[in-house]
C-alpha cells in the first residue's frame, strides 16, 4: 500500500466514509481491498481477462458515483458483487446477441448464475482476508495443506516448508485455531455462514474433502 | 473466541476427517453444541480454501482503478470551477466511411479512420474489426496537442461510454491509446490537463 494513511483494519463503512471525505489514501485502500473480488466475478462467469478488466473499471466508476447515496455502507462487498455480476451479464448478453465470439464457456453458463452467489463470494473474501491477516508460516502451511481438494501429502509439505513432519500436526491445529479466531473477530463466520453450517452439520461426510490420516495421528 | 470455544485436537481431527470410523460416532455423540458448530465452521472454511478462490487483479488494472478517483475529482472540479476548465466540441474533418477514396492518403486502408479537429489539437481514430486473438472491435487513437500531450498537465485519458460500459483509458506519453470494444455506439471524450475534447458519438462497428 503506497503512502496510505488509512487504517487497513477500517471497516467497509468507515472506508466508504473516508472515501467520501476524500481522505488521502482511502480510495486506494478500497481498491486494494476489493479489486480482486470484483475482477473474479466476471472471470468466474467465463469472461476473458480484458473483458473482466473492463467490467471491473465500470464497477468502480459506478461506485464513485453511488458511494455517497449508499445506505448500508457496511454492505459494500454485496453491492460490488451484485453490480459486477450485472455488468458481466450485460457483456455476456451483448456477446450472445451479436453472435460473436468463439465457442467459449460463456455459452454454457446457466441462467441461474444471473443471481449473484453473495454468500459464496463473501465466504471466499472472508477466508482470503483471514489468511492474509494470519500471514507468515501459518498462512503458508494452511495453503499448502488445504488449497487442493485432494489429500495433502504431509511428507512433501514438510520437505517444501522445511519442517519436521512431526511438527506439522500441532502447528496446523494452532494455525487453524488462529484462523477461526480471526474469522470470528471480524464477523466473517456470521450471517451467511449459518445456513451452510446447518447444512454441513446435517451432512454425512461433511465437505467432501477426503483426508487421510495424518502421519503420527 | 473464548477459551472454551477454542477447538481441541479432537474437534479439529473430526473436522478434517482424520478420525477412525469406529471412533467417529462416539466423538460426534459427545460433542457440545458449540464444538459441533465449530466442526461445521471449520469444514466450511476448509472447503472454501479448497475451491478456486479469488483471482488476483492484474497490477495494471489496480493502477487504473486507483486513478479513477483522480478523474472523479477532476470531474468535480470541472463542475465547480467550470470557467477555469475548457471544453471543446471537436468536429469531424475526415471519415473514411464517408469518403473511402481518400483513405489511402491517410496512411493505410485497414479499417475505418476518423479524424477530428478542435481548438488546440486534433484526434485521429482507427476502428478495425476482430482478429484471431479477439472477436471485439479494435479502437486505436492518437491525440495531437499543441505543445505535446506530455506538456498538457499529465494524466490524459479517453473516456468511452456506451453499451452499458463506462471506460477510461490512459493515454501514453505519445498521446496514443488502444482498446477493444463490443460493436456499438460510444460517446468519446478526451481529457488533457484542464481541457476536454468532446468527439461526440462514434459508431464502432
Amino acid at each position: 500500500m503506497s503512502g496510505s494513511g488509512v487504517d487497513s483494519q477500517a471497516s467497509d463503512a468507515e472506508l466508504v466514509e473516508r472515501c467520501i471525505a476524500r481522505e488521502p489514501g482511502a480510495w486506494e485502500q478500497l481498491v486494494h481491498r476489493y479489486a480482486s473480488l470484483v475482477y473474479s466475478v466476471p472471470r468466474k462467469l467465463g469472461l476473458r481477462p480484458e473483458e473482466s478488466e473492463d467490467v471491473s473499471q465500470s464497477v468502480f466508476a459506478s461506485l464513485l458515483t453511488a458511494m455517497e447515496g449508499m445506505r448500508d455502507r457496511q454492505s459494500l462487498a454485496k453491492w460490488l458483487i451484485t453490480v459486477a455480476t450485472r455488468q458481466s451479464w450485460r457483456v455476456i448478453d451483448g456477446r450472445r446477441a451479436s453472435g460473436g465470439g468463439p465457442a467459449e464457456a460463456v455459452e454454457t453458463i446457466p441462467e441461474s448464475e444471473r443471481t449473484p452467489d453473495l454468500a459464496g463470494w463473501e465466504r471466499r473474501l472472508a477466508v482470503r482476508r483471514a489468511l492474509g491477516l494470519l500471514g507468515g508460516r501459518c498462512q503458508e502451511l494452511l495453503l499448502a495443506l488445504f488449497s487442493d481438494r485432494g489429500s495433502p501429502d504431509y511428507q512433501q509439505v514438510a520437505e517444501r516448508l522445511g519442517m519436521p513432519i512431526g511438527s506439522i500436526g500441532p502447528t496446523r491445529n494452532r494455525c487453524l485455531r488462529k484462523l477461526l479466531e480471526i474469522l470470528a473477530s471480524r464477523g466473517g463466520v456470521a450471517g451467511p455462514w449459518d445456513e451452510r453450517e446447518r447444512a454441513l452439520l446435517g451432512s454425512e461426510g461433511g465437505m467432501g474433502v477426503s483426508r487421510g490420516h495424518q502421519p503420527g495421528t | 473466541m473464548s477459551e472454551e470455544n477454542r477447538p481441541n485436537d479432537d474437534v479439529i481431527a473430526l473436522a478434517l476427517g482424520e478420525v477412525r470410523a469406529e471412533d467417529r460416532a462416539r466423538l460426534e455423540g459427545g460433542l457440545r453444541a458449540q464444538d459441533a458448530a465449530i466442526v461445521a465452521r471449520l469444514r466450511a472454511v476448509l472447503e472454501t480454501m479448497a475451491e478456486p478462490g479469488l483471482e488476483a487483479a492484474p497490477a495494471s488494472l489496480v493502477r487504473r482503478l486507483v486513478s479513477l478517483d483522480r478523474r472523479a475529482r477532476r470531474a468535480e472540479a470541472v463542475e465547480r470551477f467550470g470557467a477555469e476548465l475548457r471544453r471543446f466540441i471537436a468536429s469531424v474533418v475526415f471519415d473514411s466511411r464517408v469518403n473511402p477514396a481518400l483513405a489511402g492518403f491517410r496512411g493505410g486502408t485497414e479499417g475505418r479512420q476518423v479524424a477530428y479537429s478542435s481548438e488546440g489539437g486534433g484526434v485521429h481514430l482507427r476502428v478495425s474489426g476482430p482478429d484471431e486473438r479477439d472477436d471485439r472491435m479494435a479502437l486505436r487513437g492518437a491525440i495531437e496537442w499543441a505543445g505535446g500531450v506530455s506538456d498538457s498537465g499529465g494524466g490524459g485519458w479517453v473516456r468511452l461510454t456506451g453499451r452499458g460500459v463506462d471506460l477510461s483509458i490512459d493515454l501514453d506519453d505519445d498521446g496514443m491509446f488502444a482498446t477493444r470494444l463490443e460493436p456499438g455506439a460510444y460517446q468519446i471524450v478526451v481529457a488533457l490537463g484542464d481541457v476536454e475534447i468532446d468527439l461526440g458519438v462514434l459508431d464502432v462497428a
